[in-house]
């Protein structure tokens, strides 16, 4: 159970990313747009969420 | 039997009989042992009306009771199929690189599966041979046996993968690829239908031609309905259109909304269903106007994903309430019951498409007035080959 807006919102954006990582094998699979390390532009719209994403995570590369 | 059409039907039992069974060493006659309990067996019987002609197809296909069979006669059931966005994102990359398309159906496919357990049947209705006592050992599966999915997919899989020289893919294990030097093949398959994607012509015809040595397949040419998707291509443009419009006229006429006077949104905004409301009602039929919804809002129309997903969470308790914001979600679908998703074009960037794939998150804090919980939903946009969305909890 999340008690604010940001926190949901960065739920909601860990998921969007465990799928987006999921889509890339399947994009390397398919050979979609070429090279392995083709780059994915994900949204969310909350900035506090946003804010407390680390600049350095374990699974995933953001930047 | 007295119907008219009795000896079409003993004449498609007696095909299944012949061609199905007997050719494909699926059994074996042998007396029963005193401690086997075997397994009863059941004729269905349907017709198929065929798109090319006026005149019923009359189909028999044997089946086993699978229902009867007992937790500790079967191992491993789970049988996985592709993903519905696996799918999608193969009919984009096959829009935006003008690939063929090309489909193949696997006649009684799980007659090809390989049994582990030993199982027993009795013989079928019309069918008895030397005398009593005489029962079936089964050496390949049965339409109706619990195990049968399963061993079909093992299989397909051990054929495709040791014999052809595929890979499965490590995203969705119902996808195989071949790279050869003439270029990369990649071949989907849904339980019994196959599709394959290529950039020649020639590569496709080469892999129909080894899967259909290995088994009885119809290959249906051109993909044009792929479960009950209907693709439609334009080359020239390079676009490809998948929907359900069949499908959801089927869903309409079930539900008996044949004329739909239209809505433009499938729930009016910011609607707020809950438990509590209106007056509870039997859930059978709620569940499944809501199970057809969901397998449009899953296939062509994410539009409906959101709604349905709402309404989904009261399945076990339906009010009246409830019913009726199905009946708009329906009366929605009905009248775009047309549009579908459409992949590429953009004769732009036709030579180099973009290669980015965008995905967009987003969350409404304790939208549920029931349980105080989030609702979250997701949607990811290759410039012009992916479409995904999906509301869920959290």
């Amino acid at each position: 159970m999340t008690r604010s807006t940001a926190a949901s919102e960065y739920l909601a954006a860990a998921t969007l990313v465990a799928e987006a990582l999921w889509f890339k094998k399947l994009q390397q699979d398919l050979q979609l747009g070429g090279s392995s390390d083709s780059s994915m532009q994900l949204f969310s719209d909350n900035a506090a969420a946003l804010f407390n994403t680390p600049s350095r995570t374990k699974h995933a590369c953001l930047s | 039997m007295q119907q008219p059409d009795s000896s079409s039907w003993a004449q498609a039992c007696d095909a299944e009989m012949a061609a199905a069974l007997q050719q494909n060493s699926t059994w074996q006659l042998l007396p029963l042992p005193a401690w086997v309990r075997p397994l009863g067996l059941k004729w269905v019987l349907t017709t198929k009306s065929a798109a090319d002609s006026s005149t019923p197809r009359y189909k028999a296909r044997l089946v086993v009771k699978g229902c009867a069979q007992r937790p500790g006669e079967y191992g491993q059931l789970y049988a996985p199929v592709a993903m519905t966005s696996t799918l999608r994102t193969l009919l984009a990359k096959v829009a935006a690189e003008d690939l063929e398309l090309h489909q193949l159906d696997i006649c009684t496919a799980f007659l090809d599966g390989e049994l582990g357990e030993e199982v027993w049947v009795e013989q079928p209705e019309g069918y008895q041979q030397g005398g009593p006592g005489m029962a079936y050992k089964l050496q390949r599966a049965l339409y109706g046996l619990k195990q049968a999915p399963r061993a079909w997919h093992d299989k397909l899989q051990q054929v495709l993968v040791g014999k052809l020289g595929y890979a499965a893919s490590t995203a969705d294990p119902n996808l195989s690829i071949k790279h050869s030097s003439s270029g990369s093949i990649w071949v989907l398959v849904y339980v019994d239908d196959i599709l394959m994607a290529a950039k020649q012509l020639e590569q496709v015809q080469q892999a129909k031609a080894d899967i259909m040595g290995q088994f009885k397949a119809r290959d249906m040419g051109e993909a044009s309905c792929y479960l009950g998707l209907e693709v439609s291509r334009d080359r020239a443009a390079r676009t490809l259109l998948v929907s359900q419009l069949s499908y959801a006229e089927g869903v309409l006429g079930k539900f008996s909304m044949p004329a739909c006077r239209g809505r433009s949104t499938p729930l009016a905004p910011g609607t707020q269903l809950s438990q509590q409301h209106g007056e509870c009602m039997g859930s059978s039929r709620f569940a499944e106007l809501i199970g057809c919804l969901q397998y449009a809002a899953q296939h062509t129309r994410p539009d409906l994903a959101h709604s349905v997903s709402l309404l989904s969470r009261f399945m076990s308790a339906p009010t009246t309430l409830h019913w009726s914001a199905a009946l708009s979600i329906l009366n929605y679908y009905g009248s775009t019951k047309q549009i579908g998703i459409l992949y590429g074009g953009q004769p732009s960037s036709r030579s180099n498409y973009s290669q980015q794939v965008i995905g967009f998150g987003d969350a409404s804090l304790g939208g549920c007035p029931d349980t105080g919980r989030s609702t979250e939903g997701y949607v990811f946009m290759g410039e012009q080959w992916g479409g995904k969305a999906r509301g869920s909890k959290s």
